[in-house]
């Protein structure tokens, strides 16, 4: 099925379409960029591009309440049907997301307002390592998003087990750390509690994802094994 | 008899019918291949569905694309003293004979299980099963009493406390009973649109039919009267299979269990009535519904 977004009988409700979807494409980008700067100043202990990440967090949130409205007054008055509705609706989810996503970026960015031991500074290597993993699953997502693009959509929703891997491999190495020095456990625990905040991004990549997948197919894949994803939905 | 479809089955959206295979005792019309001409023109190509018992069920499509057609079908076979008056007894006459002359139908449509135009099949007693409301309202220039027992007054009714009963139990339930018991015997003319297509309505099924086929029937009404009429529909499908033919994509998304799309003449989609304003599967009917037609 096609999805051309420019061909309504009616231009004003096209352009409407087109602004709410470019808007999420900036809002998606703002969150990516968030993202990208608070896992910069973790690494490179930078407090001050920390504080501009927690500050500029304003702005995601702004534009959530913005689009938020647009959704409301193209529903109030278009009336949206079929794919336009599913759009509509997939937008409304996915900003969501985006904003609980500039969330956790907010917690993460945190950490680099403490100091760390060199001991330390491995753990933060290894969360570097993770959340670049994760900043890429955002941004092939978004890019999926604008393309609407299903099989990229299903592509990182594969890609989130990578990333629980990663979670639970992280987890089980800081807890051996503070097994080992136990006076370091109120430190090691603001580093748990990001790790926990990349995951999550994960799983909200994965939910647009599933967004993606919706307006597109029509489907609903929510709590669906990937197995039936692939085997009954990417082939209609 | 109701089947939970599959896809649906891990969701909210509740139960739906399996529209290509209704059973016998669900099934309150059956159009099997049916063909109409107008002179060498086809209006209706091939079509094939059920439409189940006590539901409502919608036909949208643009002008011409044989909706109000193949409603007439059902209705041609019908019509007659059940909701008709004079002039549009006339008017179905006149249609009639246009039929005879130019109109060929090819296939059939079966009523419970009986196809109407088999020719052993009495007219009349067919046509008292299948009631009608146009697009604009059609009271006689009567009483609103008599417009309601007009139908009954034909088959020979004249017990005045049955018919009594009868005015009474239509008006309530064409829900415009409170706004005229104190008047049954004013001209019908004296009521608003709203009401007067309301009136029409209990006319139509103060014979009891079995079938309600409703076509436009709010297009010439206020956004208020509609959503009373609206409301109605959704009451009188209780007792009777009803059959609406509507403009107003709203309308059927409100209103109805199933959905048809039709186009020039063909029935592109029919399918229960959340799935085709959500996830419909043809193209045509995606770009119609959301407006990218023509």
């Amino acid at each position: 099925m096609e999805h051309n977004l420019s061909k309504h009988i009616s231009g004003k409700f096209n352009q409407d379409l087109e602004n709410v979807r470019n808007h999420v494409l900036a809002m998606g980008g703002l969150v990516e960029q968030q993202l990208n700067s608070a896992l910069d100043a973790v690494s490179s202990g930078d407090s001050d591009l920390a504080k501009k990440v927690e500050k500029d967090d304003y702005k995601v949130n702004a534009m959530e309440v913005s689009i938020d409205e647009e959704c409301t007054r193209i529903i109030a008055k278009r009336q949206p049907a079929a794919s336009d509705l599913r759009l509509v609706v997939a937008i409304a989810k996915t900003i969501a997301d985006l904003e609980r996503i500039g969330d956790e970026v907010r917690r993460i960015a945190q950490v680099a307002l403490d100091s760390f031991s060199k001991e330390q500074q491995d753990l933060l290597v290894m969360i570097d390592n993770m959340g670049r993993l994760v900043s890429k699953m955002l941004h092939d997502v978004l890019d999926a998003f604008a393309r609407m693009d299903v099989d990229a959509a299903f592509k990182v929703h594969k890609e989130d087990a990578k990333v629980n891997r990663e979670y639970e491999a992280l987890i089980r190495q800081i807890m051996t750390y503070m097994m080992e020095d136990p006076r370091s456990i109120p430190k090691i625990m603001a580093l748990v509690w990001s790790v926990r905040s990349l995951e999550r991004i994960g799983d909200r990549c994965q939910n647009i994802a599933e967004y993606v997948i919706y307006f597109v197919k029509g489907k609903d894949i929510r709590h669906t094994s990937q197995e039936d994803i692939e085997k009954d939905i990417l082939k209609m | 008899m109701i089947t939970v479809a599959p896809e649906v089955s891990n969701s909210t959206s509740g139960l739906k019918l399996d529209l290509e295979n209704l059973m016998p005792e669900q099934t309150a019309l059956e159009i099997k291949n049916l063909d109409l001409f107008y002179g060498d023109k086809q209006a209706l190509s091939n079509v094939n569905m059920k439409i189940p018992k006590g539901q409502v069920t919608a036909f949208i499509g643009p002008s011409g694309c044989g909706k109000s057609t193949l409603l007439r079908c059902m209705v041609t076979a019908f019509i007659g003293p059940s909701g008709c008056g004079k002039s549009t007894l006339l008017r179905c006459i006149n249609r009639m004979n246009d039929l005879v002359d130019i109109c060929r139908i090819e296939g059939e449509i079966q009523l419970h299980g009986e196809n109407i135009y088999d020719k052993q099949v009495d007219v009349a007693a067919l046509r008292r099963k299948v009631g009608m409301v146009f697009q604009r309202p059609n009271p006689f220039p009567k009483s609103i009493y008599e417009n309601v027992v007009y139908g009954l007054r034909l088959q020979g009714v004249k017990e005045k406390r049955h018919l009594d009963e009868v005015v009474e139990k239509s008006l309530r339930s064409a829900a415009i009973w409170d706004e005229v018991k104190d008047r049954l015997h004013d001209s019908a003319f004296g009521l608003s649109g709203g009401q007067q297509q309301r009136l029409v309505i209990a006319r139509s099924i103060a014979i009891e039919p079995e079938v309600l086929l409703l076509d436009e029937p709010t297009s010439a009404l206020d956004p208020i009267s509609t959503l009373v009429i609206e409301e109605l529909i959704g009451d009188l499908k209780d007792k009777f299979t009803v059959v609406i033919v509507t403009h107003n994509m709203q309308q059927a998304a409100r209103v109805s269990d199933q959905t048809a799309f039709m186009y020039m003449g063909e029935l592109i989609e029919y399918s229960d009535t959340n799935t085709l304003f959500t996830t419909p599967a043809k193209k045509k009917t995606e770009d119609y519904i959301t407006g990218r037609y023509g």
